[in-house]
């Protein structure tokens, strides 16, 4: 069975900040942070770090451009090489066709990683319900693992509690 | 994501968070008023009718058009090119404007990407229904078959179009959707019957919001819009070649991709003005849509302007200067006089004069003036078209085959099906999808409103 979390609910960011920045000097471990928009400050506060850029520069190397030139060296010059007023079959412009191709390549190969990594998909269950998470809460979560005391657990409620949480909950 | 500085007050009225969604879900929440259902109807019996029309051309074949021997491309083309052209600035403006961090983007972005969505989808009909045999239609993708294989011609600039118009359709939606997720989901969390709420359960594919998934999905925006701008670009340029690879007088020039870019970008930029303009009027969104916001666009519209009757100029000096008795004739007996003289005067007043009235702030900056001169430029682009279309195709260089081209009423009744289509598709999605990023003007909501004066 999963772990309970604490839970401070915000309804500002100011406060949100204040509060992740006091619980993780106080050395508790923040398990995630829910927000109805994007914070960049969150990312860095979190050290969060993706490598979706990286992989989609190797769709678009990979996938794109060698692929799209190999399958059409393929088709154009072994399959059926056809004259079209003596000019070579691998022709210049099939730099066109590569350049779309690799943009084809990335945009797929981007979007399926996420929704892979992420776990996202038609169907797919939300992981946490909140009330308001995706209209105007900001929530801290902080596991509750059998390491974390009573006492701990009391200092975390008394930061969300200082820093104006509205609410401090459990789930 | 947005770094750069403010340009006035983007969301009036100091909003919490809360009064965000309140206020963008507001017209959809509410029962649908009595207009909507009235231009449904309108829409749809457009779109009935081109239906009909479509559904005549394939059974008949493509005599029931006014196309002759000379004049092979009519208003399919013209009306492909026009609908790629409108297409053109939803991403445009969505993907310029977020690799620029301009933060105004995000009360338009959403309606300019839907908008691109249904447009690119009335284009792609034309060149389908306009091969006459549509259930052979899938000869035009390269795959091997009991031909040879024969495989399609790859250098040719027709199939280029193919490859890049695919990739756009499937991008720009695919951007439009990742989008949309984050305010799907707050659809979801707000509605209270169990089956809407099913729907957007599966639409927003389980969205949260926990800072990991924002991480990811905000470098994923990114990278697809990123790559997405240099497409926007192509899939023109792509356009304007199946007319500049040929030897036509009047096509045969090297001006036309970056001509047709920065045309199609004109083109659309309008008709989000217009749409943009229905949707504050229509759901009195006045603090998303402000007055700051048309004026940005009005800007780019003047700029913009200026290009298109340099681009007019500098094609009927280079007729003249290259000395080409064809060109000359093209330009001078076939457009700027002859019997397609309206037709070009039509497209220089629309696109290349009255939008310089943006030069007044008080034109800038009266609803009525911007959506008249929105939807004018929707027509001169429409002239632009058939004047590169019809003109050079109609007088080539054998004067026994000259003949006029008028379009017939199955060509008419399918360009009204197709704007039926957009029309049906815009008052879907204004009616069952946010139609602002509600997160994204979350994300702005802050620096931009309290910053006052």
């Amino acid at each position: 069975m999963e772990n309970k979390r604490i839970i401070g609910v915000f309804d500002d960011e100011k406060n949100l900040f204040d509060s992740i920045d006091l619980v993780q000097e106080k050395g508790y471990k923040i398990s995630d942070v829910i927000t109805p928009f994007a914070i960049e400050e969150i990312f860095d506060k979190l050290k969060l770090k993706t490598r979706i850029n990286i992989a989609a520069y190797f769709y678009g190397a990979i996938g794109g451009v060698l692929g799209i030139y190999l399958s059409l060296y393929y088709m154009a010059v072994i399959s059926y090489p056809l004259n079209i007023g003596g000019k070579p079959t691998l022709s210049l412009s099939f730099v066109i066709l590569i350049f779309v191709g690799t943009i084809l390549a990335v945009v797929t190969g981007t979007l399926m990683t996420f929704f892979i990594i992420d776990k996202k998909g038609p169907g797919a269950k939300e992981h946490f319900q909140y009330e308001g998470i995706t209209d105007d809460k900001f929530l801290i979560l902080i596991e509750m693992t059998p390491d974390l005391s009573a006492e701990d657990v009391k200092k975390i409620n008394a930061i969300f509690k200082n820093n104006g949480a509205l609410k401090v909950d459990e789930k | 994501m947005y770094k750069k500085s403010v340009r006035g007050i983007l969301i009036k009225g100091n909003k919490t968070y809360g009064e965000i969604t309140e206020q963008v879900l507001a017209s959809q929440e509410k029962k649908a008023p009595l207009w909507w259902y009235f231009a449904m109807f309108v829409f749809s019996v457009m779109f009935l009718a081109g239906i009909w029309a479509i559904a005549m051309t394939i059974k008949e074949g493509i005599g029931l058009w006014g196309n002759n021997n000379n004049v092979a491309w009519g208003w399919a083309i013209i009306n492909f090119v026009w609908w790629i052209g409108i297409g053109h600035a939803g991403t445009a403006f969505s993907i310029f404007l977020l690799v620029l961090r301009q933060r105004w983007r995000t009360s338009i972005n959403r309606a300019a990407e839907a908008m691109t969505v249904f447009a690119v989808l009335a284009a792609g009909l034309f060149p389908m229904i306009h091969m006459g045999r549509i259930w052979n239609a899938f000869f035009i993708f390269p795959y091997p078959n009991t031909r040879g294989p024969l495989w399609v011609n790859f250098n040719s600039p027709l199939f280029w179009d193919v490859v890049a118009i695919s990739t756009y359709l499937f991008t720009s939606a695919a951007f439009w959707y990742l989008g949309m997720l984050p305010d799907l989901a707050t659809v979801r969390d707000r509605s209270k019957s169990k089956i809407k709420r099913k729907i957007y359960d599966i639409a927003s594919f389980g969205w949260v919001g926990s800072a990991r998934s924002w991480l990811r999905y905000e470098v994923t925006a990114v990278i697809v819009g990123g790559v997405a701008a240099p497409l926007v670009i192509a899939v023109h340029s792509i356009v304007a070649m199946d007319f500049a690879t040929s030897v036509f007088p009047g096509w045969h020039t090297t001006i036309f991709p970056p001509y047709f870019v920065v045309g199609a970008i004109f083109s659309g930029f309008a008709m989000v003005l217009t749409l943009m303009i229905v949707i504050k009027v229509a759901f009195k969104l006045d603090d998303f849509v402000t007055e700051g916001h048309l004026d940005a666009i009005g800007r780019i519209l003047t700029f913009v302007s200026l290009i298109m009757g340099s681009s007019y100029a500098t094609e009927i000096f280079i007729a003249w200067y290259s000395g080409v008795e064809g060109e000359m004739f093209t330009f001078f007996h076939n457009r700027i006089t002859g019997e397609y003289a309206f037709q070009f005067w039509a497209m220089v007043t629309c696109n290349a004069i009255i939008p310089q009235l943006f030069w007044f702030k008080k034109v800038r900056r009266s609803l009525l003036m911007l959506f008249i001169i929105s939807i004018i430029i929707n027509i001169g682009m429409w002239f632009e078209r058939f004047n590169i279309v019809v003109t050079s195709l109609s007088k080539d260089f054998l004067p026994a085959t000259w003949v006029e081209y008028h379009a017939t009423n199955i060509e008419i009744l399918t360009y009204l099906g197709t704007i039926g289509l957009f029309g049906v598709g815009v008052l879907l999605f204004i009616r069952y999808i946010p139609m602002m990023a509600m997160n994204e003007l979350k994300m702005v909501n802050k620096p931009t409103s309290t910053i006052d004066k």
